[in-house]
């Protein structure tokens, strides 16, 4: 008979009783809705032990990554360690090993990389005075050897104006993570990428496009980067060396109001660009971060010109007060 | 075989979601519902009405659909099309005509409750 150990406490479960079932026995007020594996209310994080089989039906290949069941499914066959999605993750001291501006308001970050994590995911920064500010993690674990940040001042950013005036490299953060599911999944290494992000939206596409290559995907990737104005936008260098390193790489620039001449950087509407260089999304896999607005708008975009919301991942950044 | 087993069971409602999805939020008659909503989560619910419509495991109940749609002040013309778009979408993927008159007669079903009748 397994046991399933949540918060501390170990529970048996009955031979074809559902986890779900099992812990609401016992007196366990786990969330739940359907019970047939629709809603995905129930859904719960495993980590340790062997995911159940039809325990994942229906969750993203991301989300099966990260070790996601829903309860309702799952008929655990040996021991498990379950907890919620976003628990309370511990929270980790890490220093910081390098600070740079990556641009006149980005500033770019290397801290110790104190926890695993998918390329693509974030992690909360605990700041003084409860102030907790997210921030999408740019590096890949398997690759570098600190978690990068790209922090976007803000002119009245709580933590972005302490950390450009105050912070420096030695000086300790207080982080908690990795959170999210916004990750590359090496599931289908032919399928050709549309990574799309508005301003520092570029950190977590830029971890998962390295972690790509990394991995072996072969299908085209395709990277986009938009921004108000040609002074939003950074890494252009590294982004163009990637481009000319890898031939399935291309990466494309697109700015509102341009000044310069120079043709690396076009000038365009991001949506209009998107839909004709890419009338047709069908197959693609899709990856967009940037303010929410925007994720919003192209998620349907992209969805209506045919890719499946099964394949299109996202991270929304909303803003703090 | 039962029905949902018929048409291919969960496979079947993954293969239909997405261009069901698609044709309901380029319908003029119904696509302003789906404004500014979050589309990950309405996925998951057109999931489980398409799971109930095809016969599988009971996800929504009338309650559920009367709780869902009551402050909508939907009508028959809203009923109808998200019926009709059902329907392409199963003509689309090569379903037999009995199968989609029985899913038709399932979401029929539910109407009294989505309208709030």
């Amino acid at each position: 008979m397994p046991t399933v150990e949540f918060d501390g406490q170990f529970y048996p479960i009955d031979a074809n009783e559902t986890l779900l079932n099992g812990l609401l026995r016992q007196h366990v007020g786990l969330p739940h809705g359907c019970k047939a594996g629709a809603c995905q209310c129930c859904l719960m994080k495993v980590t340790a032990g062997d995911i159940p089989k039809t325990a994942q039906v229906g969750l993203k290949e991301s989300q099966k990554q990260l070790g996601y069941i829903l309860t309702c499914c799952a008929k655990p066959e040996s021991d498990l360690k379950i907890c919620e999605v976003n628990n309370a993750m511990p929270k980790f001291e890490a220093e910081v090993l390098a600070y740079k501006m990556l641009s006149a308001d980005v500033l770019g970050l290397h801290l110790t990389k104190v926890f695993d994590f998918k390329a693509g995911q974030y992690l909360n920064i605990w700041h003084a005075n409860n102030v907790i500010r997210s921030y999408s993690i740019a590096s890949v674990a398997e690759i570098d050897d600190y978690i990068e940040l790209h922090v976007k001042i803000i002119p009245n950013g709580v933590f972005s104006q302490w950390a450009q005036h105050h912070l420096k490299v030695k000086d300790k953060l207080t982080i908690q993570g990795p959170i999210g599911h916004c990750i590359y999944s090496p599931n289908n290494l032919n399928q050709p990428f549309l990574l799309i992000g508005v301003g520092t939206g570029l950190a977590p596409l830029y971890g998962i496009l390295r972690d790509a290559l990394n991995q072996g995907h072969q299908g085209a990737i395709d990277l986009i980067v938009g921004a108000k104005n040609e002074q939003g936008i950074y890494l252009q260098a590294e982004l163009l060396q990637l481009a000319q390193t890898h031939d399935q790489v291309k990466v494309h620039f697109v700015v509102q109001t341009k000044i310069t001449t120079g043709s690396t950087i076009s000038q365009d509407d991001l949506y209009d660009f998107v839909k004709k260089r890419f009338p047709s999304t069908k197959h693609y896999g899709v990856f967009l971060c940037g303010a929410e607005s925007f994720v919003r708008k192209m998620k349907k975009q992209c969805f209506l010109a045919g890719a499946n919301m099964q394949d299109i991942h996202s991270d929304a950044f909303l803003p703090c007060s | 075989m039962s029905l949902f087993e018929r048409i291919g069971g969960a496979a079947a409602v993954d293969a239909a979601v997405d261009i069901f999805y698609r044709k309901v939020l380029v319908d003029d008659r119904i696509s302003h519902f789906f404004d500014g909503i979050d589309m990950d989560a309405q996925l998951v619910k057109q999931k489980a009405f398409l799971t109930m419509a095809f016969g599988g495991p009971n996800s929504y109940s009338g309650k559920d659909m009367r709780a869902a749609h009551k402050h909508m002040n939907l009508t028959e013309t809203h009923f109808d099309a998200v019926v009709e778009n059902l329907a392409e979408t199963l003509t689309e993927l090569g379903v037999a005509s009995e199968d989609i008159s029985e899913i038709a007669g399932i979401a029929a079903s539910v109407k009294d409750d989505v309208l709030n009748r």
